[in-house]
């Protein structure tokens, strides 16, 4: 229990090894969402998410993929590293596991099929940005 | 400054993942307006805050 305790410990402190969380969420949320929906005119009917529509449209999902896989692990990088020494460190892997379990739970949307969950993976999403916003906009007024 | 940048970044990052996270959406009307009520209900939260503290200032 205590090795278990340590080990979170470490992976709680490593800015290396969070973002990866990220990444992988995001790759998790994809695959199911081409696995699950069945067919690209599922997706266009139905996904909300505007830029995979626009990748799906114009034919350029797995460029789309590879750059949002890297952008996730190194704006993930560069928020908890910024954040190393601050006392607001917890806030930055509190945004980071939060948008990795939406994008998880935004995948499984197309298993679950109702709108009421896609609501709810909707406003988890939005409770982030909101939290982003609101201590960015803090900080701002701290430091001025 | 870094926490600044950090926290621009994570809101950056943030909005990102509102655009590109995946979700099965079948009623588009309701989910256009949802974003609405939140901006609006958190836009009410921040007036509500900046107030107190101003008048904790006073």
């Amino acid at each position: 229990m205590q090795q278990i305790s340590q080990n979170l410990q470490s992976i709680y402190r490593n800015y290396r090894v969070i973002p990866l969380i990220l990444s992988l969420a995001v790759t998790i949320d994809y695959a199911l969402t081409f696995y699950l929906a069945g067919g690209i005119e599922v997706i266009l009917e139905y996904e909300y998410s505007p830029t995979l529509v626009y990748a799906v449209e114009n034919g350029v999902v797995l460029p789309y993929l590879v750059f949002t896989v890297f952008f996730y692990y190194a704006a993930g990088y560069t928020v908890l590293k910024y954040l190393m020494d601050s006392e607001i460190y917890h806030i930055g892997v509190y945004i980071i596991l939060l948008m990795s379990i939406t994008h998880v739970l935004g995948g499984l949307s197309w298993y679950v099929l109702n709108p009421y969950y896609s609501n709810a993976v909707l406003a988890l999403s939005l409770i982030s940005v909101m939290v982003t916003i609101a201590v960015f906009g803090y900080e701002v007024i701290r430091h001025v | 400054m870094k926490t600044i940048i950090s926290m621009l970044v994570a809101t950056i990052l943030a909005l990102y993942t509102f655009c590109s996270v995946c979700w099965y959406a079948p009623s588009g009307i309701f989910d256009s307006v949802m974003p609405f009520v939140f901006v609006a209900l958190f836009a009410y939260l921040l007036a509500v805050y900046v107030v107190y503290r101003s008048r904790v200032r006073a």
